[in-house]
């Protein structure tokens, strides 16, 4: 009897916890569970945008890390429930087309964050995209960590966190590019790379990073799909590695990149700028609603940020800006 | 000439395939790869070990008791969460703040407890559930963002390096030989045992089933949060993702490490070994640049192979009993 009036007691504070009517009610759609930290970023400003603009918002998390199809049913229910807008990620080129044309024929706008649609708009009835151009992105970062490689013959190990997801293959293919235009334009030198599944947990990536290090000392560089290549510094340490000794690149600003950059272990990060994914595609949807305005697609970033830019950028990830 | 009830003794221990199954794989290895066996690759493959290994520990000892945890992986999260915002944002003593933190995953362990046995629901559901609220609290009381480990926190004592080891190795060898000695040595240690494999039984005998598994429970939990602790420590970082899908490869270590999904059967020892050897597997296949679209598939056939082989050993054992009665 108690634990039911505990139960009753925590539901009325979660339901009492939600807005009151607003004018519109969007959503937002994610194949991640709360966990993400990433998501987090995104979350904020979601969650900024709707206090502004005095909205009702809701991020969907998946309660099952990566399932696509528990993110559809979400999507469809939404559609069913008509909402007044739904922002999503697509990581999966064609399981959405059906309930996001669905949702654009109800009226509903529909804007992609994150990660879109492998064929962009040509691929999806999505309005439009907001996040970072991932296999260019990927190139980028290749291209610039490139700058530090030392002479003499290269060897990269590419991070694949998420083999078949196609956030984590369009960041790697975009490295993988460059290294093949790397190679060409370096007919004299010998340019090799191998890709692994580093997973998605910084220490089983780092493990993973400084097994192989170890056993193919001859190795460069490190370019990780996402943030968990960050967890190889400590064992790099280990190992004997110097700051700066060996190059590691990888995407999004977390606690762990930032310490390993000051550390001399991380060399290279990109900002993909989460908050305005969260943040834009609502903007966009308001406006949509109140004044007829139509959706634009927004690349929010290939932003490099170096060592000597952490104490900036601690700051605003200090305010869950970044 | 080793006699029969010698081999008879030895193909009856839970651990026997897994060692087996080791020993072959660490002389292929060591021939087909020449990095393979050197203090620097036992270096890499230890840093780790320790903490996967003590949630698999914790994860046998419920397994023999009859009942399992899929909530280890979120507890490993929530414990060193609990831990880090004491100490950066409450400003208390590191150790105090440890304490709490596993206090935290005792707790979760002791409510799975009470779910699980007094409303009588199947362990697997009642952690399953916990799996989730565990990892919501972890997001929640973070906020999603967790404190940063402070730099000056003093993490020697637990995680700090001596010559190839961490000293988070002599921890787990430690706490393995203690729950060891209570499986083997201890009138608990047998309950443990009797409860896994006739619950009914061992209430008839007179042992509180109960106090017994609610123990495991407990224990379980507090080696997850301790093992949790240890990594954030470790990599000097806390995220809320940290343990994300660490209950299956606890129980696959478990399970690989020959402890019975039906309770009654397992050993501490065959818990380090199945960790151990899902350890090397991963460790073989960065070394051997194998296709990353390869690695579960070879996770997964350790897992297959090590059961049949368990089940092969125990059959073959009780044949040799069967003989000896004739």
């Amino acid at each position: 009897m108690r634990l039911l009036k505990i139960s009753a007691i925590l539901i009325s504070m979660m339901l009492l916890s939600l807005p009151a009517n607003a004018k519109y009610k969007f959503s937002v759609l994610t194949q991640v569970d709360t966990s993400n930290t990433f998501w987090q970023g995104i979350k904020r400003g979601m969650d900024d945008a709707c206090d502004t603009l005095d909205v009702d918002c809701q991020l969907v998390f998946n309660q099952e890390n990566g399932n696509l199809q528990m993110q559809l049913t979400n999507l469809e229910a939404l559609v069913e429930q008509g909402i007044d807008g739904i922002s999503l990620v697509i990581v999966e080129d064609n399981m959405f087309d059906e309930a996001v044309q669905k949702a654009i024929d109800a009226g509903i706008p529909v804007i992609t964050t994150n990660v879109d649609d492998s064929e962009g708009a040509a691929g999806n009835a999505r309005l439009a995209f907001v996040g970072q151009d991932l296999f260019q992105a990927g190139y980028e970062l290749g291209k610039e960590l490139s700058k530090q490689f030392p002479d003499g013959d290269t060897h990269v190990l590419l991070g694949l966190s998420a083999p078949g997801q196609s956030w984590a293959e369009a960041r790697i293919g975009g490295v993988r590019k460059f290294m093949e235009e790397y190679k060409a334009a370096n007919p004299n030198k010998k340019v090799t790379w191998d890709t692994i599944d580093s997973g998605l947990d910084t220490s089983v990536t780092g493990q993973r990073i400084c097994a192989y290090v170890q056993g193919h000392p001859e190795t460069t560089a490190y370019f990780d799909a996402g943030f968990w290549g960050a967890g190889a510094g400590n064992c790099l340490r280990d190992l004997g590695y110097k700051p700066n000794e060996f190059l590691m690149g990888m995407f999004d600003l977390v606690d762990i990149v930032m310490d390993e950059m000051d550390e001399g272990y991380v060399h290279l990060t990109i900002d993909q700028q989460p908050y305005l994914q969260g943040y834009l595609p609502i903007l966009q949807m308001y406006l949509m609603k109140e004044f007829g305005l139509s959706a634009w697609d927004v690349n929010t970033g290939k932003a490099f940020v170096y060592p000597s830019d952490v104490a900036v950028v601690r700051k605003y990830i200090e305010m869950g800006v970044r | 000439m080793i006699s029969k009830n010698k081999i008879k003794s030895l193909l009856s221990r839970p651990e026997f395939s897994a060692l087996a199954i080791f020993l072959f794989l660490l002389i292929l290895f060591t021939f087909s790869n020449d990095r393979f066996l050197n203090s620097r690759n036992f270096m890499v493959i230890l840093s780790t070990y320790p903490e996967l290994a003590l949630v698999a520990l914790g994860i046998t000892i419920l397994m023999i008791s009859g009942e399992f945890d899929l909530s280890v992986g979120s507890v490993f999260a929530v414990s060193p969460i609990v831990t880090m915002i004491l100490i950066s944002d409450h400003e208390l003593h590191y150790i105090a703040a440890i304490l709490i933190g596993l206090l935290a995953a005792a707790s979760i362990g002791f409510i799975n407890a009470i779910i699980t046995i007094k409303f009588k629901i199947p362990s697997f559901i009642a952690t399953l559930g916990m799996l989730f609220m565990a990892r919501s609290i972890a997001v929640v009381i973070s906020g999603g963002f967790p404190p940063s480990v402070p730099k000056d926190l003093p993490t020697e004592w637990l995680v700090g390096r001596v010559d190839m080891f961490r000293v988070s190795i002599f921890w787990l060898i430690g706490i393995a030989i203690i729950c060891n000695y209570i499986l083997k040595k201890t009138n608990f240690g047998n309950w443990i045992f009797a409860t896994g494999e006739n619950p009914k039984a061992a209430q008839d005998l007179g042992i509180n089933t109960f106090k017994v598994k609610a123990t495991c429970f407990v224990l379980c939990s507090t080696l997850a949060g301790f093992a949790g602790i240890i990594q954030s420590f470790r990599i000097k970082s806390v995220i809320t993702s940290l343990g994300q899908g660490l209950e299956l490869q606890a129980i696959a270590s478990a399970v690989v490490g020959g402890a019975s999904l039906m309770g009654g059967i397992g050993s501490a020892f065959g818990a380090l070994i199945g960790t151990l050897l899902l350890s090397i597997i991963d460790n073989i296949l960065i070394l051997s640049r194998v296709d990353g679209n390869w690695f579960k598939f070879a996770v997964g056939a350790l897992i297959v192979i090590a059961v049949i082989l368990n089940t092969v050993t125990k059959n073959t054992a009780d044949k040799i009993r069967l003989k000896d009665d004739e």
